[in-house]
């Protein structure tokens, strides 16, 4: 066991904090879509649409259009779990993370 | 109730047993320990379901793939067609082949 500051593993780090960024307010927009109107001008939900749409765009290409918007959203929040559990995977079998190092 | 819900039920219905019965929950249990642990408060209930969730919607996200790419080759514009959610429906059912072992065994 082995323990690594932050510094040490940015290159893992940085990525999985912007998944993580990017997931919980997928999350967030989600919850916050059962109170506001999609058009809405209220800044948070604007911000919120401002960090996923780029995602959203990319995951759209690969879903059937039949999926409503805030399945979409929650598709997207499970999408980027996967890719931050591909992104672990690949770093420990590529050796650069241990167990205990993360 | 809507033909097209019968599609929903179904494609629901693999992602739900692929989601409890697969053999890769305890691998994406650890995973979810790591990444989950502090925002689901360190519970191993909610980590279990959390990582049964995302087994099941990551088998209807898959399943849906070849669906989405058959709607863009057929030019679908606003919704999908009947054929595209057969594709998505098969492509859940294929990727819950692995659990179909566990689910008849165990049973619901």
């Amino acid at each position: 066991m082995q323990t690594a500051s932050f510094w040490s593993l940015w290159y893992f780090h940085v990525p999985n904090f912007i998944l993580a960024v990017v997931m919980y307010t997928m999350l967030g927009r989600a919850l916050l879509g059962l109170f506001v109107e999609h058009d809405s001008t209220n800044y948070i939900w604007r911000g919120f649409c401002a960090i996923t749409d780029p995602f959203l765009k990319v995951f759209a290409l690969v879903t059937p259009k039949a999926t409503a918007p805030v399945v979409q959203w929650l598709f997207g929040f499970v999408w980027l779990f996967w890719l931050r559990v591909l992104l672990l995977v690949v770093f420990f079998s590529l050796g650069i993370l241990r167990v205990g190092a993360a | 109730m809507n033909e097209r819900s019968f599609y929903y039920i179904g494609i629901a219905f693999f992602g739900m047993i692929n989601g409890i019965f697969n053999p890769l929950f305890f691998f994406v249990f650890q995973i979810s320990v790591y990444l989950m642990a502090e925002p689901l408060f360190g519970s191993t209930a909610a980590i279990a379901y959390f990582s049964s969730l995302m087994l099941s919607t990551g088998t209807v996200i898959l399943g849906g793939i070849p669906a989405a790419l058959y709607e863009r080759f057929i030019g679908a514009k606003n919704d999908s067609t009947v054929t595209s959610l057969w594709i998505w429906l098969a492509g859940t059912a294929i990727l819950t082949l692995p659990a179909i072992g566990n689910f008849l065994a165990i049973g619901l």
